[in-house]
């Protein structure tokens, strides 16, 4: 058990999926500046993340290995994860009129995610055991939707900051994030 | 249409409507891989190959696409060409693919190729899709091979250095990368919080040079500009 809550820790703050391995930081910078909008996204890319990951940990293993189909293995991945984001997108826009109103956007930053992809990736190469990928997994797709959230309400603060001219804008917001990159990789040895 | 788009929609120039450096599309590759120069420039040129053979395709199949399931479409024609670039640098590249690592076949999902093939791709002819594509690429590239150098300038205290990784392995026999170890100059630079903070400084000399040159043009436009001002309140004339 203990091994478990060591890898969601592990994959969630000392090796943070954004921020410390760098995938898919697009989605910090692009995503909605409203905390409400924010929630939402990154709650869909949680689910997106984890559900894609363990189907793609499940097809490679026991489908792609077996058959020698390996280096086939991102168009099979792209495709679940992108058919996932756009059945779950589809299903929202039915059952909830008002969430995510820029549906485009979040396809945009769920299915153009180089975090799905890349944790689908790292899967296919750790020595870890199944049942532990999908700990990997999960603790990965928190990491990535904790700092959605978090960094939107940084922004927040920044919006309403003091910045000289320059700075304004994107610019502080880069400098923000190496900042709390610098935060996370004080996490290391945690683990 | 969402401010993205907008964004993506005017005109792509190299340096003003920057995909790196204004929009902040596709910085996954950028941040991680930008440690030395020789990296950053075979990424750039790997990232620009897929992006101009995407976007082509992208044109030449707009009737044949699912205009409901296109992501999927975009994505999957991406991850066709990713694929055939990643076992042809395992061929010709396997030192430089091996630095790389993930970043190459992560390359199927770089957002700012997506922009490209949705804003400009699927709804026009083949030759303006290409030099579309072509023009972001080039605009990507610059980004890339500005901050790789940058940091490595910082961090190794060298440029360019194992240049000869970019010489495809069938030319010469003994391309792996240099033994020596270079002095480690501020070794910080290499690591992910200074990739960010560095990025963040260029983008804000970027807008400090953009808003002086602006200024120098106002003033030598002087003030001959007047705006004819129209009486928009009070009683209409019939």
């Amino acid at each position: 058990m203990t091994t478990y809550l060591s890898i969601i820790i592990a994959a969630a703050l000392v090796n943070n999926v954004v921020l410390v391995q760098l995938l898919g930081v697009s989605s910090l910078f692009l995503s909605n500046s409203r905390l409400q909008n924010t929630i939402e996204l990154a709650t869909l890319n949680f689910i997106v993340l984890f559900s894609a990951a363990v189907i793609n940990l499940l097809l490679f293993r026991f489908i792609l290995l077996p058959l020698g189909l390996d280096f086939l293995k991102l168009l099979f991945f792209v495709a679940i994860s992108s058919s996932i984001t756009k059945l779950l997108l589809q299903w929202l826009k039915q059952r909830f009129p008002l969430s995510l109103r820029q549906q485009k956007l979040a396809f945009y930053l769920t299915g153009g995610n180089s975090a799905v992809i890349g944790v689908s990736l790292l899967n296919t190469v750790s020595h870890l055991s199944i049942p532990q990928s999908i700990a990997y997994s999960l603790g990965a797709a928190l990491g990535f939707s904790l700092l959605l959230v978090a960094f939107a309400a940084l922004r927040l603060r920044l919006d309403s900051a003091e910045v000289p001219a320059p700075f304004r804008g994107t610019a502080i917001q880069l400098i923000s994030a190496g900042i709390v990159t610098l935060c996370l990789l004080g996490f290391a040895g945690l683990v | 249409m969402s401010k993205l788009e907008c964004q993506a929609e005017e005109s792509q120039s190299l340096w003003q409507n920057n995909p790196v450096l204004v929009q902040l599309l596709g910085l996954s590759p950028v941040l991680a891989v930008s440690t030395s120069l020789v990296n950053g420039i075979g990424l750039g040129i790997a990232t620009f190959i897929v992006m101009l053979l995407s976007c082509i395709s992208a044109s030449l199949l707009k009737a044949q696409l699912n205009s409901a399931w296109r992501f999927t479409w975009f994505l999957l024609i991406m991850a066709s060409y990713t694929t055939a670039l990643d076992i042809l640098m395992q061929w010709l590249y396997f030192p430089l693919y091996k630095q790389l690592g993930i970043y190459i076949p992560l390359i199927c999902c770089n957002i700012a190729i997506l922009v490209r093939m949705e804003v400009r791709a699927c709804n026009s002819h083949w030759k303006l899709a290409a030099t579309d594509a072509a023009k972001s690429g080039v605009a990507y590239l610059l980004a890339i091979v500005l901050l790789a150098g940058l940091r490595e300038l910082i961090g190794q205290g060298t440029l360019f250095s194992d240049w000869q990784l970019l010489i495809p392995s069938t030319l010469l026999t003994d391309i792996s990368p240099s033994e020596i170890q270079h002095d480690q100059l501020f070794g910080f630079a290499k690591l992910q919080p200074m990739a960010f903070i560095l990025l963040g400084i260029i983008v804000a000399l970027k807008n400090f040079t953009d808003s002086y040159f602006a200024k120098e043009t106002d003033t030598q436009l002087g003030n001959g500009a007047t705006v004819q001002r129209a009486r928009v309140t009070g009683r209409l004339k019939k």
